[in-house]
């Protein structure tokens, strides 16, 4: 009757494998492709009374949740099967159908008639299961594996605001946006990237407010991607970034999803990679970076204040070593003449020249912060003492820099760790050396010649079509509501226009959409 | 998402209108036309703004009509091919100049008030780099550019007429009107030159997203230049008072320098002010780079602007440094106004204007 | 194309930093103090060395020792004295004798010595000097003195720094009727525009520094010493009186009356070929001591006092204007260029014999003060 065939198969990434009625030699073909892979289960076992028919059933162990298979799939299968009249002749004709209509009480499945594609399913944590005589596989829903709980973001935290951040497990992230965006125009598009590593990777946006030609060009873009692995967001973010080496980042990182869907609901695209907490948002300006979530919570003249705040945090943290270069090696006139000579009386035995003793100094500082980074949180406090000890006061009393120059660092310190965003907080601290380059070559005259530099390099950058600097360059008087400072809530009547959205009504209804 | 058409929209026009004719021409002026008409300044300034909306409207209405031809090629459609070539060299040459001598008083204004020791070459070259970068970028980056730039140099201006405007005495104002009406209408062109830089208007209609509202942006723009121009010229004489003013070689930084702050944190303010308005100049060079580049790769027949920019940079470089001293420097800009300015300024867009109407009544 | 830009930014790194001076390298000179000590014509142009012939002027550079400020010590301004023929040799000659770089972007104070105002070439060129340099501070005080050496010997009782302690007393010329400062602004802005100008005179009194009398200067000389007495008509009808005290008299007792504020409206006429000026006078002010037995709280007296005041202020203006008038004979109310400003076709007219015009002009004062305030007691 049954004739077994020799199988010879050999896995390829793109081969396409049906499934046979031969149980059998489906059973070979799977056994084959997961050879060696010890962490996958398989079960055979038959159903029925007399006439047995024989299923299979392979799951990887630790992805997904065994106690749901016991109960609601081996059990009523195996046991409740026979209690119950219909006789194998019966059923016999639509096998399948009854196994998934009346047999099992599991919420989700899926029906798959590939060999490949099922194997892929499995491995990401759903049960597949093959019976005899049919062409179809069911993949069940049994994802389970070991996450972590929502906690709250440790980069980017608020006072006021939701404490939820991302988690690892893409799932879970687009519940969290979903509780936020209840719209059935808000849509989850979900592909695979890595031809291995095979990662899902959420896209995410409102129909009818996202620019379409931005959603075009994130498609073009994704399509293009040909790499093994996305093992974190960060991969997906260089590989859909315009320029490779710029220092300034053109997608915006954030742990929060609270910040996504304000960007969803401005028209933006959230995407969404599995196994990293870090959602992207396209496109973004820079004054996008200068905002925190909290901004939009607390009351607009405190957080136009604070906005202020950063601003000025962004332009210390680049300035204020060159601005002492310039100011201490070139122009000492721009000072009062008293803080000139208390300057001069305290250099006065340093040995270095201002540019070097503030390079020493700015390096000593990027070192420990690294440091800090890196050391297991125990010790990170030593790192504190250490530095506090090694650049205040030791360097200080043994004349190697000048207590003022110490301020400077402290100051760039600060204020580098007062911007929101990391990624831009980083850029900044690359700039500071360069602006402390030009200084040192030409005072005043060098930091503005940098500052020009920087501004030309900034102007040319587009993330996804909109220019960096918008709405400051080019300028959307509309926009203003929402940059350097913030409108109270009740007058931002309208989405962000830099970013183009389709519909621009955010509050009223002018022209009754919502 | 931003069209990517190589476009500028009104607003970065007026801007660009504005910020290009500022520069290092501001430095100078309040002397010229406080040695001219002494206190009268202001009034040739508004006289020289209007005067400049009239030829903004010649040009405008030219632009208009071809608006997708260019300068060059509009000069050739209205005066045939040999005839238009030739009536636009001038222009090129006087963009070259102009550059030229625009990068080398900066050059100078930069030794003397920040920069003591530092070589003038040394001065010159990285300024001319940066330009030379963003022009190639085309016109929107520049726009861009300017748009950026702006609101930190309105920030600046804003600051300087803070510090300035209650400590003058406006006494020295008067008499009004008391000067011969000659010397008023030749200090005129003094004023009209000093806003020389808005011609860029011709070259910019290809670019322009909307050019019948070019007219309107314009019009604003340099009645702010005038307004502004107005202000620092009143402040120099309230401040030093004329017979001081026209003394002085560069009044307005001297005014910037005569300043103090009372119990600021900073004392001498006039390095960061002379610094920030170092961008100010950077937009007029950039802008007069662009502009002959446009010009003459119209006239070799090079479609690429950017490779322009660089063909002819050596030469402007060179250029820059012919003068000798800073007095030498100064008559050689004499003499670029009179030949090539009056043609470029005025000359020209009267005799298109004209050309264009007569070509509109034919056909 | 970038990587060739970024070859020629590489020397630029490399040979860069002409400017650079680190700021304890630098000389900070808060003051210059200039007099003449000998007078030696050259004789001829064209010899070789024409700079060495002569050392006309002597020139003292006061700086402080930033280490000595630190150190909490007492003795902290440093005198460095050169003599040369003019200033640019003498900042060469301080090169000669000191290492550090001298800086002017702080001066504070340009002290100049009645021996070189009254030569005006010197004083012409060392002015000139300072006019040309950007690197100057302008908004530095210029002040006259008889002998300089013996006011840089002066140690200042409550300041660290000579300067700062000389620069002080002159800004306490918006509370003192009797005293002018001037800024090296003003003082160009008016001997380029009128060719006169005022230095307040500075004088050694035992071990303090104190402003004596004005020194009138014309066309770069030195032309006389205005009494300190006729400063405050001068400043009253030049409306630069901010705040000033005038004791006067009411019936036999000494009162004291500070004066505000006070604004001169001046007219101008012609007649019979001679100018007329009538100014009025308006002031405020409280009063500050009386010791007369009177209720002073009732408005007749006030109106009585105030009667008082100006007509005492009347006869002080007319003293002052006299004296411009007759023992000075020079315009130095600059009513020139007010008339230049206010009545042009006067101006026209008398433009080329001012001198003359001003001193037959006649002057009718109007003085109307109030009496704001009289403190707490009655």
């Amino acid at each position: 009757m049954r004739r077994k065939r020799e199988v010879t198969y050999t896995y390829t990434p793109d081969s396409k494998t049906k499934i046979s009625k031969n149980l059998n030699e489906n059973i070979e073909i799977i056994k084959t492709i997961l050879k060696d892979c010890d962490d996958v289960v398989f079960r055979e076992f038959e159903v029925g009374g007399d006439d047995k028919i024989r299923m299979f059933l392979f799951y990887v162990d630790g992805m997904a949740d065994k106690l749901l298979l016991d109960e609601f799939v081996l059990m009523p299968l195996m046991i409740s099967s026979r209690e119950v009249p219909p006789s194998f002749d019966e059923i016999k004709s639509k096998l399948f159908e009854v196994t998934k209509d009346n047999a099992m009480a599991v919420t989700d499945f899926k029906e798959v008639d590939i060999i490949e594609d099922l194997i892929m399913e499995v491995l990401s944590g759903d049960t597949g299961l093959l019976i005899d005589y049919t062409e179809k596989a069911l993949l069940i829903a049994t994802k389970a594996f070991p996450t972590r709980s929502v906690a709250e973001p440790s980069a980017e935290t608020v006072i006021r605001g939701p404490r939820d951040g991302f988690t690892e497990t893409i799932r879970i992230n687009t519940a969290l946006i979903r509780r936020r965006v209840r719209d059935p125009r808000f849509k989850i598009k979900q592909t695979r990237l890595g031809v291995r590593s095979k990662t899902d990777i959420a896209i995410m946006y409102i129909d009818d407010i996202v620019d379409k030609r931005v959603l075009d060009e994130l498609n073009r873009r994704l399509d293009k991607i040909n790499i093994d692995a996305i093992i974190d967001s960060g991969y997906l973010q260089q590989l859909i970034e315009e320029r490779a080496f710029s220092i300034f980042p053109q997608v915006q990182t954030t742990e929060r999803p609270d910040v996504v869907a304000a960007a969803i609901y401005e028209g933006r695209i959230g995407i969404l990679v599995d196994n990293s907490p870090f959602a992207l948002i396209i496109p973004v300006t820079m004054n996008a970076f200068f905002q925190s979530g909290e901004d939009y919570y607390s009351r607009p003249v405190i957080s136009s204040f604070v906005r202020f705040i950063r601003l000025l945090a962004g332009g210390l943290s680049i300035l204020s070593p060159a601005l002492y270069i310039a100011i201490t090696s070139f122009h000492p006139q721009i000072i009062p003449a008293k803080l000139a000579l208390s300057i001069a009386a305290t250099r006065e035995g340093v040995p270095f020249p201002a540019f070097i003793e503030a390079i020493l100094m700015e390096i000593t500082f990027e070192l420990l912060r690294e440091a800090g980074v890196r050391l297991p949180r125990p010790i990170g406090s030593t790192i504190g003492i250490v530095g506090g000890l090694v650049i205040g006061q030791a360097a200080v009393s043994a004349g190697i820099v000048s207590p003022i120059m110490v301020i400077v660092v402290a100051i760039t310190a600060i204020s580098s760790f007062s911007i929101t965003n990391y990624e831009l907080a980083t850029a900044l601290r690359l700039l500071r050396f360069i602006f402390m380059i030009a200084a040192s070559i030409y005072g005043l005259y060098g930091i503005v010649l940098a500052y020009i530099g920087t501004l030309i390099y900034t102007v040319n950058i587009k993330s996804f079509g909109t220019p960096f600097l918008a709405p400051m360059a080019p300028f959307y008087f509309e926009d203003m509501q929402d940059a350097e400072f913030k409108l109270p809530l009740r007058y931002m009547k309208r989405r962000p226009m830099h970013f183009d959205p389709n519909d621009l009504i955010r509050q009223g209804d002018e022209d009754g959409s919502q | 998402m931003v069209p990517n058409d190589d476009k500028i929209s009104t607003f970065q026009l007026g801007l660009i209108i504005y910020l290009t004719p500022i520069g290092v021409g501001i430095f100078t002026l309040p002397a010229v036309l406080a040695k001219d008409v002494e206190t009268n300044g202001w009034i040739s300034l508004i006289l020289g703004g209007l005067f400049c909306m009239l030829i903004i409207y010649f040009i405008s209405d030219v632009g208009k009509k071809y608006s997708n031809l260019g300068l060059v090629e509009t000069l050739k459609f209205l005066f045939g091919k040999v005839l238009g070539t030739i009536l636009a060299f001038p222009v090129f040459i006087y963009y070259i100049v102009f550059t030229a001598m625009e990068i080398r008083i900066f050059g100078e204004t930069t030794k003397m008030y920040l920069l003591f020791k530092t070589p003038l070459e040394y001065i010159m070259i990285p300024i001319l780099i940066l330009a030379m970068i963003l022009t190639r970028n085309g016109i929107e980056s520049i726009a861009r550019f300017f748009e950026a730039a702006f609101f930190l140099i309105a920030f600046t201006l804003f600051l300087v007429i803070l510090i300035y405007l209650p400590k003058s005495d406006y006494s020295n104002l008067l008499p009004i009107l008391r000067v011969e009406p000659l010397k008023l209408i030749k200090s005129v062109s003094d004023s009209l030159f000093s806003l020389s830089g808005f011609e860029v208007l011709f070259l910019l209609f290809p670019f322009i997203r909307r050019p019948e509202k070019a007219l309107r942006s314009s019009l604003i723009a340099i009645s702010f230049i005038t307004i502004l121009y107005v202000v620092v010229f009143i402040q120099c004489i309230a401040r030093f008072g004329v017979d001081y003013t026209s003394t002085l070689l560069y009044p307005t930084l001297s005014l910037i320098k005569s300043s103090d702050i009372p119990g600021a944190f900073i004392e001498g303010i006039e390095g960061l002010l002379f610094s920030l308005w170092i961008v100010l100049i950077f937009t007029t060079i950039v802008m007069l780079i662009f502009a002959y580049s446009i010009v003459g790769s119209n006239l070799i027949k090079q479609k690429e602007i950017k490779h322009t920019v660089i063909l002819f940079l050596p030469m402007i470089y060179v250029i820059s440094l012919i003068p000798d001293s800073i007095a030498e420097t100064f008559e050689f800009t004499d003499k670029l106004v009179i030949f090539l300015g009056y043609y470029t300024i005025i000359a020209l867009p009267i005799l298109m204007f004209i050309a264009s109407k007569i070509k509109g009544a034919r056909g | 194309m970038k990587r060739i830009i970024m070859l020629l930014l590489v020397p630029l790194i490399l040979t860069g930093c002409w400017d650079k001076t680190e700021i304890e390298d630098r000389m900070f000179i808060y003051a210059i103090a200039v007099n003449k000590v000998e007078d030696k014509k050259s004789e001829s142009d064209l010899k070789p060395f024409y700079e060495f012939q002569n050392q006309n002027l002597e020139v003292t550079f006061l700086v402080p020792n930033p280490s000595k400020i630190q150190g909490g010590e007492s003795d902290v301004l440093e005198e460095i004295t050169v003599s040369a023929q003019d200033l640019p040799e003498a900042v060469g000659m301080i090169r000669k004798k000191q290492n550090r770089e001298p800086f002017f972007g702080h001066e504070k104070l340009l002290i100049l010595g009645e021996k070189l105002l009254r030569d005006e070439e010197s004083s012409k060129e060392v002015l000139d000097w300072i006019d040309r340099d950007p690197k100057k501070n302008r908004s530095a005080f210029v002040v006259a003195t008889k002998d300089i050496k013996e006011l840089i010997g002066v140690n200042p009782k409550l300041e660290k720094l000579l300067p700062s302690y000389i620069t002080g007393i002159l800004k306490n010329d918006t509370v003192v009727a009797t005293m002018i400062s001037v800024s090296l602004n003003e003082f160009l802005g008016n001997i380029k525009s009128s060719g006169m100008a005022m230095i307040p005179i500075i004088k050694r009194q035992k071990d303090e520094i104190a402003i004596k009398n004005v020194a009138l200067i014309k066309d770069f000389k030195y032309l006389g010493e205005l009494d300190d007495r006729y400063i405050r008509g001068y400043s009253i009808i030049n409306n630069k009186l901010d705040e000033g005290k005038k004791l006067f008299n009411y019936k036999g007792n000494i009162v004291s009356y500070n004066i505000t504020s006070s604004s001169a409206k001046i007219k101008l006429n012609e007649e019979n070929g001679r100018l007329v000026f009538t100014v009025d006078v308006e002031m405020e002010g409280d009063i500050e001591d009386y010791l007369i037995n009177e209720d002073i709280l009732k408005s007749d007296i006030i109106r009585d006092l105030q009667d008082s005041i100006s007509k005492q202020f009347e006869i002080e203006l007319k003293e002052v204007v006299r004296h411009f008038q007759e023992d000075i004979g020079f315009d130095y109310l600059n009513l020139k260029s007010w008339t230049k400003k206010h009545k042009y076709n006067l101006f026209k007219k008398y433009e080329k014999n001012w001198d003359e015009a001003f001193r037959n002009a006649k002057f009718n004062f109007k003085v109307k003060s109030y009496i704001r305030r009289v403190g707490v007691i009655r």
